[in-house]
């Protein structure tokens, strides 16, 4: 099935290459289709998951090739996995992608075809980057699902498209350039590229070579967060990139940053990772914070809304280091909570945008009194973001916060002015975008939003929702894989007390007696 | 005991109402699209919002039987829990719990809620919004209730940022004038710095009693003083709960939002920012009342904090022209009262206050915006006057609110704040530095109640009566006005002090939820009050009340000339005055400019041309050094292709390279 789900999407492309130039309607319906099906598997795969098993499930593994090395070949498998950490942003990647296909409708009118054929081998790349259970496989599919997006950005994007390429194509290459050295060095050294294996034996490594390939691989992942201070190719990223473009690169694309941190840096180094902790935390909360000013300061709406995505990265980072249990479950909840708050955000600064072909704040105003649907849309997405209680936000956000006031309540206390400054910023965009009265005569016959538009946002309103009100449903199938991790990262905690001979850093809840605590 | 489940449908018909009336309002925008007409689904609205408030209202009243029929020590229903979040070490369990205190609040806020519900459909008639305004209206009960039932903090959390979104919802409900939406935005804001504040307390919290479950956090607060060398964090985690507290009810310094707030419509004034919302702060004290108790410190605290705030808020209002501007600035300064009874420790006294005053000032709230709706939208009291002939039922049930504001004897508000000005008194030590200030705000409290009074339904009209008619409204916002009336006169029998020879029923109600706070703050020797203090007291309380009425009515009974008067005896005080002690102008100058200026600079120096400035200065230079990779910009796939082979032929050199060594 994982091989099925990788390489669909591949298949569609093939099949969308082969129609003739002109057949726009046929190129759309093939490529709804087949990411409609991959998500039918994607929904399927999540449903059998089984949340209590730490292992990778559905496996596949093919021998693929094998790389000379000392004593003897290193083989390289085809291996397909899904588990705990996985399993949510493979189900978010595969749920967006046909909403993804459906909202280009809107904005891309030329060139549709290649259009097409990027997105779905983009996918492909996604979805193998996140079920691959090789890391030379991992590898290959992350250069993979970079260079579509270099397409989408450089064909279909705004007017400073190629500034923003080259400096998101430049800032790529050197991330992966750093990560490859990683993965050479790593797989050369332990002599397999099988990701369980590594992540088991990487602890016999002596801790300066642990230390260089963690960097080396958390260098790479930092610059796809982005967290600071490598975050400028972002703004301008989505800022020049289609309305697509920008719910796949905020949606799925920077997820694999963060789920990279969290394998390959967290779950395989995780003792170099508990010394580099407070150096990310810090970046992370720091990121919360500098991301909602520079947010606040923007005149252009969507690249708003792009700062907005450093600040709540900031989170996901800040949490995964934490290496508390609240913390991994939260920033792991959150990354999907990003995806679905962002890309509903960016689908809509899309639609207003198709219809007033402008981005600036002073352009609007008032939007809310003949946009009423638009307005409910955009209120439910702000909130979503602003981490209100109910909706998905917040379960991510407090968790992490949690979590982080358990291993550092400095950091926490830092990250929580975010909860402040990012109902400034949110608050600010919809003030200025949605009420006081009209200024512009082009705003008063603004068209509401039409059936596709809702539509294709429903799926994510109703998922908001429900992560919001139900989280444990979410959780419960990320459980037993990140605990292991949590369990591995508590032992090294309690080894390196005892050696230094304090107190416990993490505080355990005063006994009490003869009270029961539920 | 068995689960009452029954009470999960006291949140959410409010809930199923909102969401009903959200789906009504989008079917009168179609049918106003269609040029169809829309009364038929606006009246619809209206009776599915008032259902969704008079069910829960019922249900509310049934869990008071309920209880009552209990012996103390058991009363308490709880339904079933929800688990909310669940993360192995870290679990969040909700249920709704009924005890004595969250049945008064029930009351209150479905009662009260209810008679604003039926006054609103009277007053907003004729609002393009109408069924989204009870869309917003109910969600707003929902969240209250929600706020009010949560045994967990964090499920109080929930509805605590609910009713703060209904709040920015309703606020900033006329949208298209522009500052209503900034007001709703500034509330929304300045609330989550109290939040930020709340959710740090309940880490704290969380670290030391491994659970937000409140009653299991109030049964283990003894034995952790016990230990003692814990006090100092259960200390912070109530400071910063406090600060919460401060944002939601409006104390010093963050009440800077809520004269702001009264750009929303009038219903919502008197619902949320009166009676219920911004006292949900108070609630969450006495919900906590172990954890508050265990530091008086902390106590002396909140009273200098409350006191300092009903003074600053008191004085304000004296010189407001603008007549909801007199109620918003008196709300600040009586949720100061509430404040000050827990810092001494009253709990119940200040429940008691927030009761009598959700009766008196929704009641006065609604009388203005009767007034408001008969003058055409006009709120200026200097254009007023003479009203009394033009809306008698306005203005008879107007003078019972402002009556029982002032502190008139015998009526609800007189007992309510002679009550937390008695234990502030018996308490004795700095706590008496707070009495005065106390009894000083009492004094000001009547005087501008009076002015209120004098200035709107006295003297001259002092509007163009040809172009101007004023009009009583319909029964529909009168008859919940009478109601209410009612109450703020005669809800003063709940809390008779215990000088006279009745029970305190409010005290004896509340007893079971206080008794722990007590234990902790006061063990054996409550502090107590001769008779003859007593006495002497409720008597100073009544001379005060009428001598600043008599003083407040009479100077202005005839018309604004003593406010013109006031102002040219010393003009600045007085502009200081009209601007709340120019502590929203300090924010906006010493908070907000600031903190916008560092996100400029951080925006263009830091950002655009120190981070982005090195990331492309490197680029330059690379690009500098090799011009080739320009074609790649170009787009070709072959070109891509070419260098991809490249990369791979570097890789696999590398590997044998590396393969032979």
């Amino acid at each position: 099935m994982l091989t099925a789900m990788t390489f669909l999407p591949l298949v569609g492309a093939i099949l969308i290459a082969l129609t003739p130039g002109g057949a726009e309607a046929l190129q759309r319906m093939l490529a709804l289709l087949f990411t409609v099906v991959v998500a039918g598997l994607g929904i399927t795969l999540y449903l059998g998951f089984d949340g209590s098993n730490p292992a990778a499930q559905q496996l596949v593994e093919h021998a693929w090739f094998s790389l000379p090395g000392t004593p003897h070949d290193i083989p390289v498998y085809f291996k397909l996995g899904v588990d705990g950490i996985s399993i949510l942003l493979v189900a978010l990647t595969a749920v967006l992608m046909p909403l993804v296909v459906l909202s280009t409708k809107g904005h891309i009118n030329k060139r549709v075809k290649e259009f097409m054929i990027w997105l779905l081998l983009m996918e492909t790349g996604m979805l193998g980057v996140f079920l691959s259970m090789d890391l030379i496989l991992f590898y290959f599919f992350w250069e993979l699902s970079l260079i579509p997006l270099y397409f989408i950005l450089g064909i279909w994007g705004g007017e400073r498209r190629i500034y923003a390429t080259t400096k998101f194509f430049l800032y790529t290459v050197a991330g992966s350039l750093l990560m490859m050295l990683g993965v050479i060095w790593l797989t050369w050294t332990l002599g397999t590229s099988d990701i369980t294996e590594l992540t088991g034996a990487t602890a016999q490594l002596p801790g300066a070579t642990q230390a260089w390939i963690f960097a080396s691989f958390a260098l790479g992942f930092s610059i796809k967060v982005p967290v600071l201070p490598f975050h400028t190719w972002l703004a301008d990223a989505h800022t020049e990139a289609p309305t697509s473009g920008s719910v796949v690169l905020a949606g799925v694309l920077l997820k694999m940053g963060t789920y990279g941190l969290l394998r390959f840096g967290i779950g395989m180094f995780p003792e170099v990772a508990l010394s580099a902790a407070p150096l990310f935390m810090g970046l992370g909360a720091i990121g919360i914070v500098y991301g909602a000013f520079l947010a606040w300061a923007q005149t252009d709406i969507k690249r708003l809304v792009a700062c907005s995505s450093v600040s709540h990265l900031g989170f996901v980072v800040m949490g995964l280091f934490a290496m508390t249990q609240e913390g991994l479950r939260g920033s792991v909840i959150q990354m999907v909570n990003h995806g679905l708050s962002t890309g509903l955000l960016f689908l809509l600064v899309g639609m207003i945008y198709e219809r007033r072909h402008t981005r600036d704040f002073e352009q609007y105003g008032g939007i809310a009194s003949v946009m009423p649907i638009y307005a409910f849309f955009f209120v439910f997405a702000m909130l979503s973001s602003v981490g209100l209680p109910f909706l998905n936000g917040f379960v991510g956000e407090y968790l992490i916060l949690l979590g982080t006031f358990k291993a550092s309540p400095l950091w926490a206390c830092v990250g929580v002015t975010g909860v402040i400054f990012g109902a400034v910023y949110l608050l600010m965009a919809t003030r200025k975008l949605l009420f006081g009265p009209i200024t512009v005569a082009a705003n008063r016959k603004l068209q509401d939003l039409n059936g596709r538009e809702v539509g294709l946002m429903i799926p994510l309103v109703l998922l908001c929702l429900w992560i919001g009100v139900r989280p444990n449903y979410f959780m419960d199938k990320t459980g037993a894989s990140i605990d292991q991790i949590v369990e591995r990262v508590d032992n090294l905690r309690e080894a390196r007390i005892e050696a230094m001979g304090s107190v416990p850093v993490l505080p355990t809840p005063v006994e009490l007696d003869g009270v029961k605590l539920r | 005991m068995p689960y009452e489940n029954w009470l999960w449908w006291i949140p959410a018909l409010p809930f199923i109402g909102a969401i009903g009336c959200g789906a009504l309002h989008f079917v009168t925008l179609s049918a106003r699209r269609q040029g169809r007409e829309e009364s038929a689904v606006t009246r619809a609205a209206a009776m599915l919002a008032c259902a969704a408030v008079a069910i829960p209202f019922i249900f509310s009243l049934q869990a008071f039987n309920k209880l009552k029929g209990l012996s103390p020590a058991e009363r308490v229903l709880e339904s079933g829990a929800w688990d909310w979040i669940d993360t192995g070490s870290f679990a969040i369990d909700v249920s709704m719990v009924v005890d004595p205190l969250s049945s008064i609040m029930l009351l209150v806020v479905t009662g009260v809620g209810l008679l604003i519900h039926i006054y609103a459909t009277g007053y907003m008639k004729g609002d393009p919004g109408y069924a989204k305004f009870f869309a917003y209206l109910n969600l707003f009960v929902a969240a209250m209730l929600m706020l009010v039932l949560s045994s967990n903090l964090l499920g109080m959390f929930i509805g605590w940022e609910g009713v703060g979104l209904c709040s920015y919802l309703l606020i900033g409900f006329w949208f298209e004038k522009g500052w209503p939406a900034e007001a709703g935005q500034k509330a929304f804001v300045t609330n989550r710095i109290g939040d930020a504040c709340f959710i740090i307390g309940s880490f704290l919290l969380v670290r030391l009693f491994g659970t937000l479950d409140m009653s299991d956090i109030g049964a283990a607060v003894p034995a952790l003083l016990e230990d003692g060398s814990r006090s100092f964090q259960l200390f912070l985690a109530a400071l910063l709960l406090f600060g919460g507290a401060c944002g939601k009810s409006a104390q010093l310094p963050l009440f800077v939002w809520l004269p702001d707030a009264m750009a929303g419509p009038t219903p919502v004034s008197a619902l949320i920012h009166a009676a219920t919302m911004v006292t949900s702060g108070v609630y969450l004290v006495v919900r906590l009342n172990p954890v508050f108790a265990a530091s008086e410190g902390l106590l002396l605290f909140i009273g200098i904090i409350a006191a300092a705030t009903a003074l600053i808020a008191g004085t304000s209002a004296l010189a407001q022209r603008d007549l909801k501007g007199v109620l918003a600035y008196s709300t600040v300064s009586q949720l100061g009262y509430m404040f000050l009874g827990l810092a001494a420790g009253a709990w119940a006294s200040a429940i008691f206050h927030l009761v009598t005053h959700a009766f008196f000032k929704a009641l006065l709230f609604l009388g203005a915006g009767s007034v408001i709706h008969g003058m055409h939208e006009e709120q200026d009291m200097h254009k007023m006057g003479g009203l009394r002939r033009h809306m008698p039922r306005t203005y008879i049930t107007f003078l019972a609110g402002a009556a029982a504001l002032s502190g008139l004897p015998v009526l609800s508000g007189y007992f309510s704040k002679d009550e937390i000005l008695a234990m502030n008194f018996a308490q004795g030590g700095l706590h008496l530095g707070l009495w005065v200030v106390g009894v000083a705000t009492a004094a000001i409290t009547a005087f501008y109640t009076w002015r209120m009074v004098g200035l709107t339904f006295f003297g001259d009209e002092r509007f163009d009566t040809s172009k101007v008619h004023p009009h009583e409204s319909p029964s529909t916002m009168t008859i919940p006005l009478v109601i209410l009336a009612l109450l703020a006169v005669g809800g003063g029998v709940f809390g008779l002090p215990p000088v006279l020879p009745f029970t305190h029923i409010f005290e004896q109600w509340l007893a079971p939820v206080t008794a722990p706070g007590d234990a902790i703050l006061f063990g054996d020797n409550r502090p107590h009050l001769s008779h003859a203090a007593e006495w002497a007291l409720l008597a100073l309380g009544a001379f005060i009340a009428l001598f600043f009425s008599h003083k407040g009515f009479h100077a202005y009974k005839h018309g604004k000339k003593f406010d013109e008067v006031l102002a040219a005896k010393n003009e600045a005080i007085y502009a200081k005055l009209q601007d709340g002690w120019g502590i929203d102008s300090g924010f906006k100058l010493w908070l907000l400019q600031p903190l916008r200026l560092v996100s400029f600079v951080i925006a263009v120096i830091v950002d655009q041309f120190t981070i982005d400035g090195a990331v492309n200065g490197s680029a330059n230079l690379a690009k500098a050094c090799g011009s080739k990779l320009r074609s790649l910009t170009d787009g070709g796939v072959s070109n891509y292709g070419l260098w991809m082979g490249a990369g791979a032929t570097v890789l696999a050199l590398i590997w044998i390279s590396g393969g032979a060594a």
